[in-house]
């Protein structure tokens, strides 16, 4: 067995449907999950803004469609387009910082576990010895913050079965040193086919 | 090197009309047509030349054998290429024969291990005979040595067609296969029909029964004659830790599955079954990703009497006594989650009668609270878990009930989910993940208490760590 907080996150206090109680900020950190690197808020504030930089034309598109096929009232159509604009921008630029508190991994003597979510929360578990193989992942974004992340396979199916993204790169080869620590067996000649 | 058995290029060409069917008719029609500058006999003899070609050279550069513990296929004209699956990895040997196969007395031979999806390789066609000498060289024997056609080992179970129909009635299909119709035909006259359609139903009820009862048993029919077919002549047996099943009136399949191999198990019952004492056993290789998309999916047997599961289930997970674990019930607030959860249907229901009028509306949406209010509970009180130390059970369905087992050896991940109603409810959600499963998921245990589900979540986690085989699978 392993350290574990003695009451889960939001066992003993039940909150309400916003989750935005600040005494729980934070909270997974201090109960032993390390953080991602500090400047993954900003990388993922520029994910966001390139996601909404598609977004908002899908918005205004929308919007002429409502205009002009279904002929609704122009001044409504644009306020409401204008708003949700504003909304999903707010979003982008601001969640980031709220999601960093909910966000964190911790690698264990026997296994790697990984945290996420601010409303819909998910923890991820792979025992050590399940390990398939590893991805080292770096992206054109994460690379102008130095970040990268790192994913870990297991048998019998094909997408990641835990993820660490905004890590940098030395925590990630740490990582995969400790997940993958066998020595790279001698050379041996292949002989000809047949 | 070993080569196919030569009728292969007949298999190949049978195969390909099958495949260019939709062109082969469209020529037909167009000769039908009769243009006057008419060349079809031209293309037909082409198409003809180059798949009889091509099915020719399949077979001259197809290749096998198995040697030092190694299967070696090699294949291709242009681009060569050899494949070498190691024998310890194979997951599931299986023998096809389809009609055409019996009538040439072929077999297909096809090899899965746990990569990605569908088949490593397959060897298509070879001669009945040389079939069983290269699945007993698959599974470990030597390559020159005869076999017999294997009736060894331990007969488990043999069904019987009064069984299979028994399996094919207590199934019901009939119900999906009713509101499949009714869908399609709701899509298909959106446009009036489906008012059209319950306006006569209204005028004439006696009719609009009749119809819907006769589709009914035009469907139990359906399953029962399929069942039949599918899975005639039925034999489950038992040698040296492997698992044979044979099964099969047209077209014959046979499966050889590593007990040491199977990833979890599940005991189906549909609600006629639980009544009649009987189920379906299912289990789960590493392998069986591409198999479950079939009809027959990784089912161990189509039916076999409750009293007897705990006996092949046993030869599995051999700590197993019975099937009627001490359930662990959900968290206390499970009923209330799963009925807010539903109400996201009542809009669903409403708009859907929307268009009938808004006292329809109301109507169906207030029935379906009603229903679901009601059947919440009951879903809940059918749910429910166990940990029994090396595996994990977990029990849903009001209708049709569903027994998973996971051994926590085979268990490659977990995943603890929340979502905001489940944390307010004090509940959360483990999603117990093993080698064998399509989205690699075999058990979503919804809506537990949390306090529990933290427990159970430490334990398998560091069961898994501690079991895990070899290579991890």
């Amino acid at each position: 067995m392993w350290p574990r907080p003695s009451a889960p996150v939001g066992s003993s206090r039940p909150c309400n449907l916003a989750t935005c109680d600040p005494a729980e900020w934070g909270v997974l950190h201090e109960q032993g999950w390390t953080p991602p690197d500090p400047r993954v808020v900003g990388m993922w504030r520029l994910e966001g803004l390139v996601a909404w930089v598609f977004v908002a034309p899908v918005l205004v598109g929308l919007g002429f469609v409502c205009v002009l096929a279904l002929e609704w009232p122009p001044s409504w159509v644009w306020f409401g387009v204008a708003a949700l604009c504003a909304l999903t921008l707010g979003l982008f630029v601001g969640l980031p910082s709220l999601s960093y508190r909910f966000t964190g991994y911790r690698l264990e003597s026997d296994h790697l576990a990984s945290a996420e979510g601010v409303f819909w929360r998910s923890r991820h578990y792979v025992p050590r010895s399940r390990v398939q193989h590893v991805d080292v992942v770096a992206g054109p974004i994460a690379r102008r913050f130095g970040l990268c992340s790192f994913s870990v396979f297991v048998g019998g199916r094909t997408g990641a079965a835990v993820t660490i993204g905004g890590i940098t790169p030395e925590e990630a080869e740490r990582l995969r040193e400790a997940l993958l620590p066998r020595p790279i067996p001698p050379v041996v000649a292949l002989e000809p086919a047949e | 090197m070993r080569r196919l058995h030569p009728l292969t290029i007949l298999l190949e060409m049978a195969k390909a009309v099958q495949r260019l069917i939709v062109v082969l008719l469209f020529f037909a029609v167009a000769t039908l047509m009769g243009g006057e500058r008419d060349n079809t006999e031209v293309v037909l003899a082409g198409l003809g030349l180059f798949v009889g070609v091509s099915s020719a050279l399949r077979y001259i550069s197809f290749r096998f054998t198995i040697d030092a513990g190694e299967l070696v296929v090699q294949e291709g004209i242009i681009t060569r290429k050899r494949r070498t699956i190691p024998l310890d990895r194979i997951q599931n040997v299986r023998l096809t024969r389809t009609l055409f196969h019996r009538i040439l007395g072929l077999v297909d031979v096809q090899i899965e291990t746990a990569a990605g999806s569908g088949v490593e390789a397959s060897l298509s066609a070879l001669a009945a005979a040389e079939g069983e000498v290269v699945k007993a060289a698959l599974l470990g024997q030597a390559l020159d040595q005869p076999a017999e056609r294997q009736e060894s080992g331990r007969l488990l179970l043999k069904l019987t067609p009064r069984e299979l129909f028994l399996a094919g009635a207590s199934e019901n299909r009939a119900l999906p296969l009713l509101f499949g119709l009714m869908s399609l035909f709701g899509v298909v006259g959106a446009s009036g029909a489906m008012r059209r359609a319950t306006e006569a139903a209204v005028a004439t009820p006696w009719i609009a029964a009749g119809v819907a009862l006769a589709l009914l048993l035009a469907g139990w029919v359906w399953g029962i004659v399929r069942t039949l077919v599918t899975f005639g002549d039925f034999q489950l047996r038992l040698e040296g830790g492997r698992l044979t099943r044979r099964y099969g009136l047209l077209s014959q399949q046979e499966s050889v599955i590593r007990v040491q191999r199977v990833q979890d198990v599940r005991f189906e019952q549909t609600w006629l079954q639980r009544r009649l004492g009987v189920g379906s056993l299912k289990v789960e290789t590493a392998a069986s990703v591409q198999e479950k998309a079939e009809l027959t999916g990784s089912l161990l047997t189509p039916l076999v009497e409750s009293g007897r599961a705990p006996d092949l289930v046993r030869l599995v997970l051999p700590s197993i006594e019975s099937l009627d674990f001490d359930w662990r019930p959900l968290g206390k607030g499970a009923p209330m989650r799963q009925f807010r959860a539903s109400l996201l249907g009542v809009l669903l229901a409403g708009l859907v009668v929307w268009r009938f009028g808004w006292g329809w509306g109301l109507g169906a949406a207030a029935a379906f609270v009603l229903v679901q209010a009601v059947l919440s509970p009951l879903r809940v009180r059918a749910s429910g878990w166990a940990d029994l130390g090396h595996v994990v059970a977990w029990r849903q369905g009001l209708m049709r009930r569903v027994v998973t087992l996971v051994p926590c050896a085979k268990i490659q991940s977990v995943k603890w989910v929340q979502s905001p109603l489940q944390r307010k409810l004090n509940l959360a959600t483990l999603v117990v993940s093993t080698a064998g499963s399509t989205a690699g998921v075999s058990a979503t245990m919804l809506d537990l208490d949390v306090v529990e589900a933290e427990v159970l979540l430490d334990a398998l986690t560091s069961r898994s760590a501690a079991w895990a085989g070899p290579d991890g699978v």
